[in-house]
């Protein structure tokens, strides 16, 4: 007796819907996307962000998504802010002195002083702001299937290099000194597949308050941004 | 009486030398701000960050600003 209500399963079902290719072979399955920690707000002075939202870059697929954010630790930044500091109040400083001496041994007009004060003043500030934009311009990007380093040095100079998860063959940190250790950051090295082919991501940070990876146990950013890579890189290997 | 005329005109000459030297370096400058701006955009096209782009890209836009500013101002003082 056939049970009308309950019919025979169907044994095969043919697949409507194939998944794409470069999916199966490039895309790995990261951790961080099965849990449920979402998208995160990126602060303009951000160093260290887990799947940001509001960064995109060029030539970034459609279906690719962002995993992690890094940069130079913003305390790297204090070097070049204490010379502007100090550039700052260097005039003052040699207006203060001239007044307590018998005063200046040359003298300008008062127009070509004030225009030359100016024009200090204008390259402090430009000092500043290619000093700000080289930290800023300095980014290191995961996403779920490549990893992508941007260096921007000098004004004009940019390089731009990508490696994919699966070219990556090891990945090491180093944290040294008494700074680095305090303010918890490091530098990270890819080593990948081509030769001489190796990303750096010197003074990373290594984490930041209040930071859980995907087990909800707290730990230092860079191993676990090593122990990711290493494992999605492994794992997509045997793969392929 | 003629040394001082001619002790005048070299003074005179040497202000010249000087406001128009002054000018070229301006002149430079806002080029070089220019191109620092130039190389924000660029930047910005190669990478997005969502509020952080547009401070900077305001700084760059201040930056020039004030350097032409500044080269128009030098023109009308000196």
């Amino acid at each position: 007796m056939w049970n009308t209500s309950n019919p025979m399963p169907d044994l095969f079902i043919p697949k409507t819907e194939k998944a794409p290719v470069s999916s199966q072979t490039s895309k790995v399955e990261p951790a961080i996307l099965k849990t449920d920690i979402g998208k995160t707000f990126l602060m303009p002075l951000a160093a260290f962000a887990r799947m940001p939202d509001g960064v995109h870059f060029a030539l970034q697929e459609d279906d690719e998504t962002i995993l992690l954010f890094l940069r130079r630790h913003i305390i790297t930044n204090v070097p070049w802010i204490v010379s502007a500091i100090i550039l700052i109040l260097f005039p003052l400083l040699i207006n203060q002195v001239l007044l307590l001496t018998s005063g200046s041994p040359f003298t300008l007009p008062q127009n070509l002083g004030a225009v030359l004060l100016l024009f200090y003043y204008l390259a402090v500030f430009a000092f500043v702001l290619i000093n700000f934009m080289t930290w800023f311009y300095n980014i290191t990007i995961v996403t779920d299937s490549r990893v992508i380093d941007i260096d921007y040095s000098e004004i004009v100079y940019q390089n731009v290099a990508q490696t994919k998860l699966v070219q990556i063959e090891d990945v090491s940190y180093t944290q040294t000194g008494f700074i680095r250790s305090l303010f918890d950051y490091g530098d990270m090295f890819v080593q990948t597949a081509r030769r001489n082919g190796k990303h750096r991501c010197v003074g990373c940070s290594a984490s930041t308050p209040g930071n859980t990876d995907c087990c909800g146990k707290n730990r230092k950013g860079h191993p676990w941004i090593t122990s990711y890579l290493c494992s999605n890189s492994k794992r997509d290997l045997a793969q392929s | 009486m003629d040394n001082i005329l001619s002790l005048l005109q070299l003074q005179a000459g040497f202000g010249a030398v000087i406001k128009i030297g002054i000018l070229i370096l301006l002149g430079v400058y806002a080029a070089f701000a220019f191109v620092v701006l130039n190389q924000i955009r660029v930047m910005n096209r190669l990478v997005s960050i969502s509020l952080g782009s547009t401070i900077i890209v305001v700084l760059g836009v201040l930056h020039l600003l004030l350097a032409l500013s500044l080269f128009v101002l030098s023109l009308a003082i000196l």
